[in-house]
This record gives structure tokens, sequence and C-alpha cells, in this order.
């Protein structure tokens, strides 16, 4: 659509201009760098020249690592950080590792955004529980900070991490900003020594010390699978109703868009139908049963 | 109702417990209090009390030669802190340090082993309750040792 202040040249440009092909990577720069762990590293890039189009909290991007190979990974940013993304990669094969190891002024290609949200563009009056494993706060990150500014004046924003052991918290420097914005963060670790003053436990020990109505709370869960499936579990058991959390989950990936069947689970493909899912049959039942 | 048997009876542990089974524990328990860093539980001691964490947080740590000690497990509201008083040797197996300031309610194992003997039919639902925290946390500490938060090996039909 063109708007009434548009100048007659980006007029121009709009009418020339095709729609971004979703199976063009688009070149992006990175313009800051920060390693967060010895393996995970989190990236800000932004567009050489045209950009993605507007993207939602818990959505994804396919990154191109020219020469190497294109991966999925999620947007860490929220939408309101402009045509700036940041993605945050842990280093596990081969696109992953060159990703994790680019530097600053190095150009990847983008496509995206793709899949389901967090539906945090409009989270509605209720109290959150945010619940983070591992690297699985990267999907969330974006939701974390939209709750922060939309919701936490007015209600309850929890945010649970979990980690192997306090060298894989990531985003700490985030933290104390969003505690700040009114979120309470409860972070346990699966061991440490006893310099570390937070938690030792599993990640759903921590529901305990969260604040919330349970008959008017949302919850997002992202993580390893069997420990979404513990936490799912362990919300119903305090009376979060199953319909209210939502999950994201992650398989291999390919064309990103729905037609090369690489990531089907079930009868979804989580490209298109996912990676953000109700904790609801049959994904629920999916996720407990070994997959053929 | 004793103020002791009221706290009791909101802790989820003894929720689904009958009014009787609580008053036998009431009757064995006081309130107490900790200060942050206090010790609470000393490895190789006498299991003689155990407690319900009303508020605070409890570290159960095991000293290693020559470095800082090791951290089992965080213990927080409404959990039970302390389990060997139930069988023999009664000594306890770790170290438990107040985390910052612990409000409590403090259990004498003796007595309490004596009402549950005492009074099976109470002692076997008691036990049933303790027994699903044995089983909580055997489940975290099997799920713990899994490293669920490592990298996923994918498995190539046919490797
Ligand atoms: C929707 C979606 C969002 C994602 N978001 C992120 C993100 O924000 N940050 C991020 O770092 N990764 C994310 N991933 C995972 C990422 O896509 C994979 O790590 C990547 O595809 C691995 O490719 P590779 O070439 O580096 O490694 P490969 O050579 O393909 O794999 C190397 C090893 O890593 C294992 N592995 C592959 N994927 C994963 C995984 N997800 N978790 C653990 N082990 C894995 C493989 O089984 C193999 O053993 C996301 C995946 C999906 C589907
Ligand atoms: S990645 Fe091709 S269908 Fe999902």
């Amino acid at each position: 659509m063109i708007s009434a202040n548009q100048t007659s040249a980006t007029i121009a440009d709009s009418i020339n201009e095709p729609e971004a092909s979703p199976f063009v990577p688009l070149p992006y720069k990175i313009v800051n760098k920060h390693h967060d762990t010895q393996d995970i590293a989190t990236i800000t890039i932004e567009p050489v020249d045209k950009a993605i189009p507007p993207y939602k909290s818990g959505q994804f991007n396919m990154l191109t690592v020219y020469r190497v190979g294109e991966i999925a990974i999620s947007i860490s940013s929220p939408p309101t950080s402009g045509k700036r993304i940041v993605h945050t990669i842990r280093d596990v094969g081969a696109v992953s590792h060159a990703l994790f190891n680019l530097e600053i002024g190095d150009v990847i290609g983008v496509r995206g955004a793709f899949g389901t949200d967090w539906q945090t563009d409009e989270p509605g009056d209720a109290d959150y529980l945010v619940v983070a494993g591992g690297i699985g706060l990267a999907p969330l990150r974006g939701a974390v900070v939209e709750l922060a500014e939309k919701v936490a004046a007015r209600h309850n924003v929890n945010l649970l991490i979990g980690a192997r052991e306090p060298a894989q918290m990531i985003y700490e420097t985030d933290m104390k900003r969003l505690e700040q914005m009114g979120v309470k963060v409860y972070k346990t670790v699966d061991m440490a020594d006893s310099g570390w003053k937070g938690s030792v436990g599993l990640v759903t020990e921590l529901i305990e010390k969260a604040v919330f109505d349970p008959k008017n709370t949302k919850a997002l869960i992202c993580g390893p699978e069997v420990m979404i499936r513990f936490t799912a579990r362990k919300l119903i058991e305090f009376g979060i109703a199953a319909e209210s959390i939502l999950v994201s989950l992650e398989r291999n990936m390919q064309c990103g868009v729905g037609l090369c069947g690489h990531c089907q689970l079930g009868p979804y493909l989580i490209c298109r139908d996912g990676p953000v899912f109700p904790w609801a049959p049959p994904v629920k039942d999916l996720l407990s049963q070994k997959e053929r | 109702m004793s103020d002791i048997k009221a706290i009791l009876s909101k802790v989820p542990l003894f929720k689904q417990l009958p009014d009787e089974a609580v008053t036998l524990l009431s009757e064995c328990a006081e309130e107490v209090s900790f200060e942050a860093e206090t010790q609470i539980l000393t490895e190789g001691a006498m299991a003689s009390t155990f407690y319900v964490v009303k508020s605070g947080e409890v570290s159960l740590q095991v000293q290693q030669p020559q470095s800082i000690p090791l951290v089992i497990q965080t213990i927080n509201g409404n959990s039970l802190l302390g389990l060997s008083w139930i069988s023999p040797p009664y000594q306890w197996s770790f170290d438990a340090i107040a985390l910052d300031k612990v409000e409590a309610v403090e259990f004498h194992a003796a007595c309490v082993r004596e009402k549950l003997q005492a009074h099976p039919e109470y002692g076997f639902l008691i036990m049933q309750s303790i027994l699903g925290v044995f089983l909580e946390r055997l489940q975290a500490t099997r799920t713990r040792m899994l490293d669920i938060y490592g990298v996923t090996k994918e498995v190539i039909p046919g490797d």
C-alpha cells in the first residue's frame, strides 16, 4: 500500500520493486556481535539494501552463510526494533559454526520472517509465565521485551530460566534491564558450586517461586522437548489451562515455507504451522511419542 | 486449632492428609527461623530434625577437598528439607546452608517416628506424602543427569 506522505521517488521505487521473494536471501550486514558463552554468540544485522517484511516475536529467519549453507534461526529482537534484527546462534555444526565465527562487517543472506508467533503483539490482560531452557531463551527474547513494555506495569510477568551451569546463561546484561522494567526473573542451573547464588534444580522447580494467578495466566515455553513436556505438565498441575500454554518446537528445515516436507511432525509442517503451537493434541501427544 | 497446625494444613505436601494426621505432626513441630548463611544441617551429623521451608531458600551442598563446595540442589518455599531421618543410620548426607533468611517448621524426628508407628493408619498416609517428595526429587535428579541442554545427536537409521 502507498501512504500519503511518500515522495514521488519512493512511490516510483515501490511500484518497480517486486515483492520480496521468500526464496531469495536478502543481504544483511553484521553490525554488532557479542559472545554470550563459549559456544553461543549474538549478532545484530541490518539490511544492505532491502529489508525483509515486518515480523512478530517467535518467528524465525533462514540465514545463509555464503558458500556454506542455510539454517533456521529464531528472531531474538522485538518487532519494535526497526530494521535491525538480533539473532543468537549456538555453534553445533557446519552452518552454525560458520555463523558463529563471522565478524562485524561480514554479510549474510536472510529469508523470512517465517512461521507462527507468541501472540505477544496483543498480549491481553493476563499474568505471564515465560519458561526458557538453554538456548530456548533466544526465540523468547523478543516476546519478553514486548511483555515488559506492554504488560509488566499491570500484571505479573515471570521469566523462568534453566541452564546447564551458570556459564551457560545467556543475555545476562538484558536481565537487569528487564527487572527494572518489572519482569520477575528467576534462574536455575543443573549444576553449580557454592559461588552461584541462584537456584540449583529443574526449571519446573522455579514455578513455585513465581507470582501468578493460574486462572488468568498465559505461558510460553521454549527449550529442549523433554523440558517442554515436563514444564507443560507441571503448569497444568499448578492450575494453568492447557489452552493458555504455547510451546515452540524445532525440526531440521530446508525451504522454510512448507514445500519440502523436511520439518514434518505428524500432520504438521513446523515451518508453516509452527514453530509456536498451542499445548493441545495432537502436538502434545506427538511430543511424547518416538518419531519414526 | 493450634498455630502450628494451621500452618501445616496449608502446606501443599500435607494438604491431602486427614485432620488427625496433621494433628499428630503438629505435636512434634515448632516454628523456627535461620539467618542467611546459617548452617542448618551438617554432613555426617545425627538426623534428629527435619523441616518444611516456608520462605527463603536453602542450599544442599557437598564439600570437596581443596575446592569450594558443590551445590546438589536448592530448596525453597513449601518444600521438605531433610529426608535422612526416615531410616537408619539417621545421618545427614549433605550440608544445608540458608541462602537468605529462612522461615521454617522444625520437626523432631524421633517424636514423628514414634507417632507414625503408634498410629499406622495415619503413618501410612504421612509416609505416602513424603514418598511423593522422594519421587519428585529422584525424577528431577534423573532429568538433570540427562544433560537436556546439550547438543542432541541426530540418530541416522542404520548407524
Ligand atoms: C524454527 C527454528 C528456530 C531455531 N532457532 C535457533 C536459534 O535461535 N539459535 C540457534 O542456535 N539454533 C536455532 N535453531 C536450530 C538450528 O537451526 C540448528 O542448530 C541448525 O540447523 C544446525 O545446523 P548446522 O549445519 O550448524 O549443524 P548440523 O550439521 O545440521 O548439526 C550438527 C549437530 O547438531 C545437532 N543439532 C542440530 N540442530 C540442533 C538443535 N536445534 N539443538 C541441538 N542440537 C542440534 C545435530 O543433531 C547434529 O548432531 C532453530 C531451529 C528451528 C527449526
Ligand atoms: S522446511 Fe520445507 S516444509 Fe518445512
